[in-house]
């Protein structure tokens, strides 16, 4: 009925939540409330990247859903010193979610592929991944946009969240292929001197 | 099984700031991943462009996604387990007998996609969180930091009975399961805080409760405490046993004690039990209830020493019984 207390390792009034690596560690034994947990910190950002590129609820449910799967079944793929958690499981986010609206696509409107390129893919795990610095915001990353040009934040845009290829992106846009690859460029490498410079990523 | 296109260093890093981006297509990013695999540099750049494209992930604005998604990812992820789809139970932990559905994931070698590069894995601290039951003896013979042991030498734990256990456990409770799950999985914290012998003793005690919940006539109660997070769940069979896990209550010094009411339509509590509660802030108690069925309630107490006839209040939580079938 009643159980003697030995918590030789306990910590008694730490009482903070498990980092993520813990938890990611937790995914990959197996533990599904390690994944519970994961899940509550991050489906709402998650969620929010997957409507943001899928412009459809219900797709996005189903992003979010694999995503996290894959982030379940890939966990001891995750290499610490490459990035935080946060941003390997929203790149995971956000692949799914470009492949989700490529898919969706009716067949007329995608690019000439050879045969069978549109069978699905097993989940390709971002191999590199990152952010400046885990104190970013919301406010400061919108703010850094806002100093872009509109050609560039335009073709960041498009790039990062509408599934358009280059080549599909050189259409919509009237502009050779060159230009799009150097706007992206540039505009990535404005965005990373403006977060540096406003402060809000931190000297790390 | 078609070739990728092969790239040499230049192109990759022409192409990598839309291949950050995600605006490659499928053939040309599967070549740069090709690339990536076998090339001796280790491109730096790629890295510090996805730190870039990583920040504008967080320029999203957040939204709640509904309720269900979670429900299909625990059940998708549950049944990863069931049938050996996950790593840590595709890796051929090897047990005594089994049925003829999990030999295929037993018998499976480890599979080379299942042990990535060495680099690649955490394994003193996937070590240190088991899978399932952990055996106090093995955790201790293998100390984290201790060399990288094999996978499927880790799991201290007989899969079959694992198996069994969460067959059993999504095969009865049918709807409701997703409800009881996720109560259940509120005992996370315990072992990443290395308390493993509470975190053992709460999982068997929620095991046992979701096990007497699949029963015929049974009932089931949430407890829920007024001021702090202390929760637990709670069913009364139909022959009047009683199944408590508690969690977030806050530790018994000295000879104080937990007890476990049941009120029934007369409103008399009757004492169930004396539990004691350790760091983990876990308490688990099993006893007999002279009264069952939907409507009775079940309260917890904290009582100055064991054997309390009547509760001192306040209650600590308390939660009344519905009907565990649906
Ligand atoms: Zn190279």
């Amino acid at each position: 009925m009643s159980r003697v207390h030995d918590d030789p390792v306990a910590k008694p009034g730490r009482l903070e939540e498990p980092a993520d690596e813990t938890l990611l560690a937790g995914l990959a034994a197996g533990r599904l409330e390690a994944l519970d947990t994961l899940y509550d910190r991050y489906r709402s950002m998650a969620f929010g990247i997957a409507r943001r590129i899928t412009a459809d609820d219900a797709l996005a449910e189903d992003v979010v859903q694999e995503a996290f799967l894959g982030a379940w079944r890939g966990a001891d793929r995750y290499v610490p010193g490459k990035g935080t958690v946060r941003t390997w499981l929203l790149s995971i986010v956000h692949h799914r979610a470009i492949d989700a609206v490529r898919r969706r696509r009716p067949a007329a409107e995608l690019p000439s592929e050879q045969d069978g390129a549109r069978t699905p893919e097993p989940l390709v795990l971002p191999d590199v991944w990152g952010e400046v610095a885990g104190n970013l915001d919301r406010d400061a990353v919108r703010a850094a946009l806002g100093t872009l040009s509109d050609v560039q934040r335009e073709a960041l845009e498009l790039a990062y969240f509408s599934g358009l290829t280059q080549v599909e992106i050189a259409e919509r846009t009237g502009v050779p292929l060159g230009t799009v690859k150097g706007r992206v460029r540039l505009a990535l490498g404005a965005l990373r001197r403006e977060l540096e410079s406003s402060g809000a990523g931190g000297a790390s | 099984m078609t070739q990728p296109r092969t790239i040499d260093c230049e192109t990759v890093r022409d192409l990598a700031p839309l291949y950050v981006l995600g605006a490659l297509d499928a053939a040309e990013a599967a070549a740069i991943r090709e690339h990536l695999a076998h090339c001796d540099d280790v491109h730096a750049e790629l890295q510090e462009l996805a730190e870039d494209a990583g920040s504008l992930l967080l320029s999203v604005e957040p939204a709640d996604p509904p309720a269900a998604v979670r429900s299909r990812l625990l059940a998708a992820a549950e049944s990863d387990l069931r049938d050996g789809r996950h790593p840590s139970v595709a890796a051929g932990v090897p047990v005594a007998s089994d049925s003829a559905g999990d030999a295929e994931a037993r018998d499976r070698p480890l599979p080379p996609a299942a042990a990535p590069a060495p680099s690649a894995v955490l394994p003193p601290a996937a070590a240190s969180v088991p899978p399932a039951t952990p055996a106090r003896n093995d955790s201790a013979a293998t100390p984290a930091g201790a060399e990288p042991v094999a996978r499927s030498a880790t799991p201290p734990v007989d899969l079959r009975v694992e198996r069994e256990r969460r067959r059993l456990r999504w095969a009865t409770l049918g709807a409701a399961a997703a409800i009881l799950l996720a109560f259940a999985l509120g005992g996370y914290a315990l072992t990443l805080r290395g308390q493993l012998a509470d975190e053992q003793a709460y999982r068997q005690a929620v095991d046992q409760a979701l096990q007497l919940a699949a029963e015929p006539g049974s009932a089931t109660a949430v407890l829920a405490g007024a001021a702090n997070a202390s929760a637990g769940l709670g069913v009364i069979g139909a022959d009047g046993r009683v199944e408590l896990a508690m969690r977030g209550l806050s530790s018994t010094p000295g000879r104080e004690v937990y007890t476990a009411w049941a009120i029934g339509p007369d409103g008399k509590p009757r004492s169930l039990g004396d539990f004691e509660v350790g760091g983990a802030g876990t308490g688990v108690a099993s006893g007999t209830s002279p009264v069952t069925g939907a409507g009775t309630v079940l309260a917890v107490t904290r009582e100055p020493g064991p054997g309390a006839t009547t509760p001192t209040l306040p209650i600590v939580a308390s939660g009344s019984a519905t009907s565990a079938s649906g």
